[in-house]
């Protein structure tokens, strides 16, 4: 077996990694688009998804900056090099061929834990997902949030500036 | 998995390395320095710990070039703490993943 781990910065990368390695699964930090496609000899690939609004969050919390309304819409408008749209397009294809993982579902409870594991093939090992939450690279006691900044000027602006779509296509 | 961890103060500058960072992880069996074995202001630990968790006590995102870490080890929620004040006792103190778990502290 041969698990690539993969997702979107900010997605819950680490998180995923920690939950395959909770299941005996070794596992590492992949940040790989669509178009550059899968290492040879993948037999499992799980792509994680996250909320795109917490993607920003996550984002100005990591990078230890405000999270404001205004460093929200920012960060929409120009992730890094480009639109948050523009840069989660290079990963959506994934979302097709991939084995889907939502980090909202992952922190809940231990059925998304349960389900990889028979995806991935191998026995649930009870306790698992309670160990899941703390100690990775990028946890944080309190979960980025983006209804802390979801006010109604952002909302207009997100909805305006194709927001609306992005979310439909990723499944929020 | 070996760690080398700090258990004094390196200095008082938030770049300088405090009691509590792990400074490195090993292999098991790891072939360390005498200075690593010896000296005072440092412990070896092994302890079984998934990669994840390796990661999370070496990193020191926002801080590169510095050694300030993002985990810490709280050694008075170890056991025995007093292995890790004074001088050593033990060239490695063996550790339960669980106990390393339970002490580890993210900083503020």
């Amino acid at each position: 077996m041969n698990v690539f781990c993969n997702g979107f910065p900010k997605s819950g990368n680490h998180a995923l990694m920690k939950a395959c390695e909770l299941l005996g699964v070794p596992a590492v930090v992949n940040h790989i688009p669509y178009a550059e496609g899968l290492p040879e000899g993948t037999t499992h690939h799980v792509l994680i998804a996250r909320d795109p609004r917490n993607i920003i969050v996550s984002w100005l919390r990591f990078h230890r900056d405000v999270v404001a309304p205004g460093k929200f819409l920012a960060r929409f408008r120009q992730f890094e090099s480009r639109s948050l749209a523009e840069e989660l397009a290079q990963y959506e294809k994934w979302l097709w061929t991939a084995y889907v993982i939502r980090y909202e579902a992952l922190i809940a409870d231990d059925t998304a834990m349960r389900e990889l594991a028979r995806y991935l093939g191998v026995p649930y090992l009870e306790g698992a997902w309670e160990e899941l939450d703390g100690l990775t690279v990028t946890w944080n006691a309190i979960k980025s949030d983006y209804r802390d900044v979801w006010t109604p000027e952002v909302i207009a602006a997100w909805y305006a500036e194709g927001g609306g779509k992005l979310l439909l296509r990723w499944g929020y | 998995m070996e760690f080398l961890v700090r258990v004094v103060d390196k200095g008082v500058a938030v770049t300088c390395s405090k009691r509590g960072d792990v400074l490195s992880a090993c292999p098991d069996g790891w072939a360390w320095s005498p200075e690593e074995l010896t000296n005072d202001a440092w412990r070896i630990v092994s302890v079984n710990v998934l990669q994840s968790t390796v990661e999370a006590f070496l990193s020191n995102a926002g801080f590169v070039g510095g050694r300030r870490r993002e985990w810490m080890l709280d050694f008075s929620l170890l056991p025995d703490p007093s292995l890790f004040t004074g001088v050593r006792t033990l060239p490695i103190i063996p550790l339960t993943r669980k106990q390393c778990t339970d002490a580890a502290v993210k900083k503020p």
